[in-house]
């Protein structure tokens, strides 16, 4: 009786399902990745102690009321039209600076209203006035 | 005289297929950041003028409507809030805080924590706010 030939297997690693297991770890971080995409209206706050002297003619007071209203200089304005009224107010005098103050029981969005409103009507000098003085 | 051309199989080559997942990967696993503070529970105002912060240099800040401060998971009160700035700004003194307040806390309560940072003389503020689509 004749044995059929021995055939000698080459051994090796079987490499097939190395891209199903690479692709199962990268739809789990592509899933979990969070991309850093913070958004925010950037201030710089005025130095302790310091006083800058301001003309008074170059100050827009503008002040958030309680419920949320705007006033500039006295005068209520509705939050559609305090836009065009910023802008307004910048081509009369490129030296304008807002100082937004608000009333200590407004809720804070009321201010980011008003703030964002001056930097869409392009105002990159903004402040933010103490909401006890008067 | 006749050549043999020898009919192979048509072939999609996937062996690179591993290659190719596994730099992705990579590069996922690279650029994944994993959350390092929780914070606290805030609902963010929003504003259509809101620019992409850099987040070199930032540090978050947040503040509940109750006004509860929360830096580095830990919970203080706001009047705790300058101290620990202080020490941050004199680790980093181009330190830019983010601040993530509740849209409905009253203005009174962040002014507060704003005259903090002003006691500490940090004074880059960047306001967090959503993207609102006008």
């Amino acid at each position: 009786m004749k044995l059929r030939e021995k055939v000698i297997r080459r051994p090796d690693i079987p490499t097939a399902s190395m891209a199903d297991i690479a692709f199962l770890l990268l739809v789990f971080f592509m899933v979990t990745t969070v991309f850093s995409n913070e958004m925010g209206l950037q201030i710089v706050l005025p130095e302790k102690g310091q006083e800058v002297k301001v003309k008074s003619e170059n100050i827009q007071k503008v002040y958030v009321e309680e419920m949320g209203g705007i006033r500039l200089n006295g005068e209520p304005v509705t939050q559609d039209a305090f836009v065009d009224e910023a802008k307004a107010v910048l081509v009369a005098n490129k030296d304008a600076i807002f100082s937004i103050k608000t009333h200590p029981r407004a809720k804070y969005q009321y201010m980011i209203n008003a703030f964002d409103k001056l930097r869409l009507a392009s105002a990159e000098r903004v402040s933010l006035a103490p909401s006890t003085e008067e | 005289m006749r050549l043999r051309r020898e009919k192979l199989p048509a072939t999609i080559p996937t062996c690179s297929m591993a290659d190719i997942a596994f730099l992705l990967l990579v590069f996922f696993m690279v650029s994944t950041v994993f959350r390092a503070e929780t914070g606290l529970k805030v609902i963010i105002p929003q504003a259509e003028a809101a620019k992409k912060i850099p987040t070199k240099n930032l540090t978050h800040v947040w503040i509940a409507m109750n006004g509860i401060v929360s830096i580095d998971d830990a919970l203080i009160t706001k009047d705790k809030v300058s101290p620990i700035m202080n020490r941050k700004r004199q680790i980093n003194p181009d330190i830019i805080v983010s601040v993530r307040c509740d849209k409905s806390t009253n203005y009174g309560l962040v002014e507060d924590v704003f005259d903090q940072f002003v006691e500490a003389n940090v004074l880059k503020i960047s306001l967090a706010t959503t993207k609102k689509r006008g």
